[in-house]
């Protein structure tokens, strides 16, 4: 890796912490994480763990024990993870880099910096915003949860409980960036990419359905908790969802090398 | 001869059916001002594309040799964000150490006119400041090879005057292509220019040469209507007097008259006949010369 590729990333980074979008989403985040806090907690209140009553066993012998051991709380962002990092993804990422080539900023570095790399950096700090917006849900539910039930949630099992949920679901959170800088990067436009991205999405979901070709889905029950567990199908989930960053990132560096911007 | 800092072979570029670039060879030897003249959809701006490496060429090859800097036609920087640290962190791409970068982003606002604006951000400067930021970024790092297409474009001619000081400046100490509609622009700055048209090099050499200087004069006559009694002198192969002109040029064979011996003949009888001869120009206008091989 070259020093430029290290300014790109440092100057890609600089700019996601700092917009009001990621800020914005943060905050959505955390409320999404509360709101479903309330509504385990009321199912917690009325049938128990919580994990038992969602049917978590029935995906798997050895998968769900991390799941089913959960305090309720680290249970509601993990849920907020899964299910709104897509949408999260989806609206911070979809226009990088195919706003930059729609603007015209990206002709400032083609002839001073490679393509790859500039790809690179682009995913690289896709990773890092996202994993710090859902990490600022995560530990603002904490924060939340260790001052409002002090007795169900103690302070530091809780913590290690939820940065261990945040770290385990990077690969799903690369594999969600990496699709969406494909996309960017193949359509150049971002109200294009917006909808292939639906498009896509959509098409994983369907996947989901079809028994033979459920593998294929990322969105897969199994890889999913699989990345939670800590027995073998963590490690193949955990190899499935490195598969899919290689295979998006890979496919974006080959559609950069090939446009014109 | 000079060692070529640019050069293409065979340059093809498709969009779609579209033939953009039709075998383009183009060379520009090291410290040379080379102009590059089309009209609209010539391929002007594909070519520079594909030098600055944003554009992805079809088939063909080329060569830079140097370091670069490139000012895009339809490009802006970032309109929301501050211009001092856009630029700073593009000379830091450029490989300027980040402790010089404010002393190289001020050096190069100056170079054109625009330190003042440094805290401001894009979307608040004019269209010609904004085109004068582009070319400042291009100016970072102090590259070897400056690729600029169409620089005073849409702006007011005190600061397209501004650019051609600049461009002026860096006359033999750097590489400058252009690409200009502005042909007496051209004419003035450059040593060397490159006529494209339908993706092919048409002509490629000395501006002088596409001006037809050496056997090319031009007189403004008090009638121009009677310009055609030259056609009777010796040596003179044809009399041009384009319509609404005070000027009749007039193409003469250089090994059968010496420019010296041809004015002394026109002065003779245009005198006889009444005619005044109000100034005389070597050569024709850059304009004449390539709407002529266009046509």
């Amino acid at each position: 890796m070259t020093n430029t590729f290290f300014i790109l990333l440092g100057d890609r980074i600089k700019l996601s912490l700092s917009s009001r979008r990621a800020l914005f989403l943060a905050a959505i985040f955390f409320l999404a994480c509360l709101l479903t806090t309330k509504v385990l907690l009321r199912i917690q209140a009325e049938a128990g763990t919580v994990g038992f009553r969602l049917g978590l066993a029935s995906v798997g012998e050895d998968v769900p024990v991390f799941l089913l051991q959960a305090p309720v709380f680290s249970l509601s962002v993990f849920f907020g993870t899964l299910f709104a990092l897509p949408f999260l993804v989806l609206l911070l990422r979809h226009d990088i880099p195919a706003r930059e080539m729609e603007e015209g900023t990206l002709r400032f570095l083609t002839w001073r910096v490679g393509r790859s790399g500039l790809v690179l950096s682009r995913y690289l700090a896709g990773v890092i915003e996202v994993g710090s917006v859902t990490l600022s849900g995560f530990l603002a539910s904490w924060l939340w949860a260790s001052v409002s039930s002090p007795g169900l949630c103690p302070v530091f099992p809780t913590l290690a409980y939820h940065l261990e949920a945040w770290f385990r679901q990077f690969p799903y959170l690369g594999a969600l960036v990496a699709c969406a800088l494909f996309l960017s990067t193949l359509s150049g436009r971002s109200r294009r990419t917006l909808g292939f991205i639906i498009l896509v999405g959509i098409l994983f979901l369907v996947l989901l359905h079809q028994d033979e070709l459920a593998y294929l889905s990322p969105f897969r029950v199994g890889y999913l908790t699989g990345l939670f567990s800590s027995s073998g199908d963590f490690l193949k989930s955990l190899l499935i969802y490195l598969a899919f960053n290689l295979v998006f990132v890979g496919g974006a560096v080959l559609a950069m090398k090939r446009k014109d911007l | 001869m000079r060692e070529a800092a640019l050069k293409t072979e065979g340059l093809l570029k498709n969009y779609g059916r579209v033939r953009a670039l039709r075998g383009l060879n183009l060379e520009v030897p090291a410290g040379a001002v080379y102009g590059l003249l089309g009209v609209n959809g010539a391929g002007k701006t594909t070519t520079l594309g594909i030098l600055a490496g944003f554009l992805r060429p079809s088939g063909g090859e080329f060569l830079v040799r140097g370091r670069l800097g490139c000012l895009p036609q339809d490009a802006r920087l970032t309109p929301n964000r501050r211009i001092f640290p856009q630029l700073a962190f593009l000379a830091r791409l450029s490989g300027i150490a980040s402790r010089s970068c404010p002393g190289e982003v001020l050096r190069c606002l100056a170079a054109v006119g625009l330190e003042e604006v440094a805290r401001r951000k894009p979307r608040q400067l004019s269209h010609g400041q904004r085109r004068r930021l582009s070319l400042a970024q291009a100016l970072l790092g102090d590259p070897e090879i400056l690729l600029l297409d169409e620089p005073t474009a849409g702006l007011d001619p005190g600061q397209a005057a501004k650019i051609k000081r600049l461009i002026f400046r860096l006359a033999g100490a750097r590489t400058v292509v252009f690409s200009s509609h502005r042909l007496a622009e051209v004419e003035e700055l450059c040593e060397m220019v490159g006529v494209v048209h339908e993706g092919r090099m048409l002509y490629q050499g000395s501006t002088s040469g596409l001006r037809g200087a050496g056997n090319l004069v031009r007189y403004r006559l008090s009638a121009p209507g009677r310009g055609g009694l030259l056609r009777s002198l010796p040596g003179v192969r044809g009399v041009r007097h384009p319509p609404g002109s005070a000027w009749v040029s007039v193409e003469f064979d250089s090994e059968e008259i010496v420019l010296e011996e041809l004015n002394r003949q026109v002065l003779t009888l245009l005198h006889s006949a009444g005619v005044g001869i109000r100034e005389i120009a070597v050569g024709g206008s850059l304009e004449e010369g390539f709407l002529e091989l266009l046509s």
